[in-house]
């Protein structure tokens, strides 16, 4: 399973890499921004995507809409990743069209089943 | 036509509560804005409903109309352009409001508060807080002008500085009183004799300054409100003699009181019953029954035996004193009374009954130990732990959830209702050798002998039979109330002030987490929550990676940095730079599991999204920023 992580912040990356890879036996690709993030998924064709919301210039939001506008990434199913687990933020961001909602800061050990669960 | 005055009377009540209205409108408005769920939507759809209910009793058709279109609206799916409408409905609302207030009939007008005040600063403030309220104001700066100003035209109620000058305005009062104008008094005097002294005059509030504006607003309310009047104390006379009765009467209720006659021996029981009395004045002599008869019945029942008596005598005799004593009175009165003596000894006996100390905090939660006890009570279970370490004590720190609107949306009665019914629920469910105590406002203390843990589930038991209460308002809506409680073990060598804000810490972590729950604090020196380094450890095994080490580094070098972003948000005085940093920030230090240091920067991040610019949330980000670098650096 390959994964695709946009997220701004370096730390969030790094936990997340070390977890899908470690703990989940997963293939992980990085990005940094929105941008990049959409041109990756359009490239490595990943099987999910992990997704920040608040990012600065193009945010989670913003990305998840460019990616459903690209014939290509359309399918792809994204995971939003938000630091607020208030549930009316989370209901928000389901109904932007994510697959689920994951909280940050991780669970080290368990972030590979959370994403299985929400993507199944 | 003119309309009965009852009719104007009842509308100029409404007109005044209207800019309340609009603003709760508005608070859930941005509520629902914000979080589009149902639980926001019921709360503004119920808000829109009890307007558009009441509305046309009061002739304000298109103020009901408007109410209708946002009850309508806020039953349609919650799009983007359906919360448009309803904010432009209740832009709408506002205006019709705006406009019923400035162009009502000239009977209607907004009511009149006339403020005794010779210092200009305060003076201002008063009139600028009041018209915000939607309320017209009236300034007076000396005894003279005040009384000129009564004379002419009473005002619906007065606010009156007790300290006009070097002058004591307490004749001030004497001659307001007569015109049935409420008054409220605000000073400098802390001294328990001048509020009794005020209380006496018939002032119906009494604020020490500095004043807290909302609860001056909240009183000016409810004395404009019928049938919110300061009520003291509620007094039953048992007598025969109406002369008497007629005598007593008007100077009880001068002094606040409530004042229940009974001259029928026969309905004492009912009206005992009926009235529930804080005190009761009996006559000696009465027909049927002698006054000690009834003081013996009456202590030999559970219910009344705490209530203070007061007998009447006009008998002479040295041996009255004993026997009414013997008979269970607290004290007798000689006839003729004097107004002074009568007041003198209710007051003394309502004091010793612990009653008027709360009623002059407007607080009718008899029973529970007042903000000073408790605080004196936590001080000595932190000397009794100092002397025997081995006692086990939990405090715990309990706010009932949402109480402010409890209070815009049902009244403040329901809502005194409501913390009463706290008070007495946490009373009544709690060991005899638990402390249970008011703290202030909506704000309750408990000391357990137990340790945390259990105390933590004995609260989070009373907080689940305590959400099941139902609660009524006045016009019989019901709605259920909850609250949030932090808890904290007593440790050894922790001084009391520290107990109190680590369980004050607990309250506010449950209530950031979405209240009704029940939090155990965290010992202070944990900065690090093993909840989110465990898994690390864990990972750093798995993958052979030292990965907290290079988190930790990677902390380190971008603190800098995201403390002068920070700063330089805070100099420019710019919401939007410190949200992003603060949120940044904290993302950083959720991941190296600083937990403090997360919850400020979420605090920050929150209070920036709304634009503001919290200097003093900085700061407390920055030394708890500093204490995070310190441990990481060891």
């Amino acid at each position: 399973m390959r994964v695709l992580i946009i997220d701004d912040e370096e730390d969030v990356r790094r936990i997340a890499v070390l977890s899908l890879v470690n703990v989940g036996k997963m293939e992980v690709i990085e990005a940094a921004n929105g941008m990049d993030g959409v041109e990756k998924a359009r490239d490595a064709q990943p099987d999910a995507i992990l997704l920040d919301v608040m990012m600065p210039s193009m945010d989670g939001p913003a990305t998840l809409a460019a990616l459903r506008e690209e014939e290509s990434t359309r399918h792809i199913p994204v995971v939003f990743v938000t630091a607020r687990a208030m549930s009316s933020e989370l209901s928000r961001l389901r109904s932007l069209g994510a697959q689920g909602v994951l909280t940050k800061p991780f669970n080290a050990m368990t972030l590979p089943d959370d994403l299985r669960a929400i993507l199944s | 036509m003119s309309e009965p005055a009852w009719k104007v009377d009842a509308k100029r009540r409404y007109y005044v509560s209207l800019p309340a209205k609009t603003k709760l409108l508005r608070e859930l408005g941005k509520d629902l804005a914000a979080f589009p769920d149902d639980l926001h939507r019921d709360a503004l759809h119920s808000a829109f409903h009890r307007i558009h209910g009441s509305a046309g009793s009061y002739d304000c058709d298109e103020l009901g109309r408007i109410a209708a279109e946002g009850e309508r609206l806020t039953c349609e799916d919650l799009t983007a352009p359906v919360l448009e409408r309803i904010r432009g409905t209740i832009d709408a609302f506002d205006a019709e409001v705006q406009r019923l207030i400035s162009e009502g009939p000239e009977t209607l007008h907004r009511a009149r508060i006339l403020i005794v005040e010779d210092d200009d600063v305060t003076a201002t403030l008063l009139q600028e807080i009041l018209e915000r309220e939607g309320l017209s104001t009236q300034r007076a700066a000396t005894h003279g002008e005040a009384v000129a100003a009564i004379e002419l035209a009473p005002p619906q109620a007065a606010i009156i500085d007790l300290t006009l000058g070097s002058t004591s305005a307490l004749d001030l009062l004497d001659r307001v009183w007569p015109r049935a104008v409420p008054m409220i008094v605000i000073s400098a005097d802390k001294a328990f004799e001048t509020k009794l002294e005020a209380v006496r005059r018939g002032c119906a509030a009494y604020f020490t300054k500095p004043v807290e504006w909302e609860e001056l607003v909240r009183k000016v309310r409810a004395v404009l409100e019928p049938g919110l009047q300061v009520r003291g104390s509620r007094i039953l006379i048992v007598e025969d003699d109406p002369d008497q009765i007629a005598y007593l009467t008007p100077i009880l209720e001068r002094a606040g009181h409530t004042v229940a006659p009974c001259n029928d021996v026969a309905t004492v029981e009912e009206r005992l019953a009926s009235f529930d009395p804080d005190l009761i004045i009996l006559d000696v002599k009465l027909p049927i029954a002698s006054g000690h008869d009834i003081a013996r019945y009456l202590r030999q029942q559970e219910r009344y035996a705490a209530v203070p008596i007061l007998f009447l005598t006009a008998l002479e005799g040295s041996g009255v004193e004993t026997q009414a004593i013997a008979a269970g009175g607290d004290d007798f009165l000689r006839k003729p009374v004097s107004p002074e003596m009568l007041l003198t000894s209710v007051d003394s006996r309502l004091l010793r009954a612990g009653r008027l100390k709360t009623m002059l905090e407007r607080d009718p939660l008899t029973g529970l130990l007042t903000h000073r006890s408790l605080v004196e009570r936590i001080a000595n279970t932190v000397a009794l732990k100092q002397r025997n370490a081995s006692l086990v004590f939990s405090l715990v720190m309990i706010d009932v959830d949402f109480f402010k609107r409890v209070n815009d949306t049902y009244g403040h009665l329901t809502g005194d209702h409501v913390l009463s019914s706290l008070g007495s629920f946490l009373l009544h469910h709690l060991r005899g050798t638990d402390l249970v105590g008011r703290y202030g406002g909506e704000e309750f203390g408990v000391i357990l002998a137990a340790p945390p843990e259990q105390a933590v589930e004995v609260m989070r038991n009373l907080l689940r039979e305590f959400s099941a209460v139902t609660h009524r308002s006045d016009d019989g809506v019901e709605f259920h109330v909850s609250f949030t409680a932090g808890v904290a073990g007593l440790e050894a060598l922790m001084s009391a002030e520290e107990w109190k804000l680590t369980a004050d810490r607990a309250l506010l972590e449950g209530k950031r987490a979405g209240r009704k729950q029940v939090i155990l604090a965290q010992r202070d020196e944990s900065l690090f929550d093993d909840a989110v380094l465990a898994p690390l450890r864990e990972l750093e095994k798995r993958s052979g990676v030292p990965i907290i080490a290079e988190l930790t580094t990677l902390f380190l070098e971008t603190l800098p940095q995201r403390v002068e972003s920070m700063q330089r948000g805070l100099a420019a005085g710019d919401a939007k730079a410190i949200e992003h940093a603060a949120h940044a920030f904290r993302s950083a230090s959720g991941n190296i599991g600083a937990r403090n240091l997360a919850a400020l920067c979420g605090e920050l991040e929150t209070a920036a999204a709304r634009g503001l610019v919290d200097e003093a949330l900085v700061g407390k980000v920055l030394s708890e920023s500093a204490r995070v670098q310190q441990a990481l650096r060891v």
